[in-house]
């Protein structure tokens, strides 16, 4: 109910950072011969108890205190059950939260993956010391982009510079490209 | 372009189904099915017209104070999203017409 899924998936990866998760892994499969598209993001939050995880699809919980309605969670909820799909979410109180999605790919209101190196982009920019992990499955291929992994190889230099930007941007451009 | 919320429910092919508060003025009808865009889009006090069934309508409305939705195309409301909009104060219509043809009616006065 985004334009795009990988507007709920920074969604989901800004929730992770406000839960003060410094780990990230992000997989995404796109299997089209058994017609489904899995998302999953794993963080090493704070993460929630039961009743948390719970309220956690309900339009009207939020942790911010300002706005009495939070939606992201919900709106990605619905855009998969939309799609003959689900969001499934399991978290452990100190340990972190894993989040689940599900959809069936030939559906005709799912929405387009969208623009998944810019989505990542923006997070990484936002959040120097995330350690991101980045899985893609497209039928047999895959596709593997570890931050911390790039973070050694610039040995120093800042990740955002507008350089090491422009590389990990074409990287996982070419990445993604060489799994269609 | 501004109408009276209880002047358009007294429309014949509109169900009301949950009255909020009908003493409102309703600036004008807004219609969109992309929840994100009409958080990102919608002014207040207008009339949301739509075909999403789900409480996060309702989540929507009441974070951007739309006071009434409008179900078009025959779509009836989830007993879930009916009693979110009832503790919300919501109001909630629906139509078997479609938002087209149902402001077309309505701005013509054929009531």
């Amino acid at each position: 109910m985004m334009r795009e899924i990988s507007l709920h998936i920074l969604d989901i990866i800004e929730n992770s950072i406000t839960a003060r998760a410094n780990k990230i892994k992000l997989t995404i499969e796109e299997n089209i011969e058994r017609d489904y598209l899995k998302v999953k993001i794993v963080d090493n939050g704070c993460g929630m108890d039961k009743d948390e995880v719970k309220m956690s699809t309900d339009p009207f919980y939020t942790k911010r205190q300002i706005r009495r309605v939070g939606l992201g969670i919900s709106l990605f909820k619905t855009s998969a059950e939309n799609c003959n799909g689900y969001l499934k979410i399991s978290s452990k109180k100190r340990f972190g939260t894993k989040v689940e999605v599900f959809y069936q790919y030939s559906h005709i209101d799912r929405q387009p993956l969208g623009d998944i190196s810019s989505t990542l982009v923006t997070a990484i920019l936002g959040h120097e010391d995330l350690s991101l992990y980045y899985k893609h499955i497209r039928n047999d291929k895959s596709f593997v982009f570890d931050l911390d992994a790039v973070r050694e190889e610039l040995d120093g230099v800042p990740l955002n510079n507008p350089e090491v930007v422009c590389w990990i941007k074409g990287y996982l451009k070419s990445g993604l490209d060489d799994l269609k | 372009m501004e109408f009276d919320l209880r002047e358009f429910t007294e429309n014949s092919n509109i169900d009301l189904v949950n009255d909020g508060d009908l003493n409102i003025k309703i600036s004008k009808p807004y219609i969109c099915d992309l929840l994100s865009h009409v958080m990102s889009n919608a002014e207040e006090n207008v009339l949301w017209i739509t075909v999403q069934n789900n409480s996060n309508i309702v989540a929507v409305a009441s974070l951007l104070n739309i006071p009434a939705i409008l179900l078009v195309e025959g779509v009836k409301i989830n007993p879930d999203v009916l009693q979110a909009a009832i503790q919300e104060n919501i109001t909630i219509l629906e139509t078997d017409l479609s938002a087209f043809d149902v402001l077309k009616n309505f701005f013509n006065g054929d009531r």
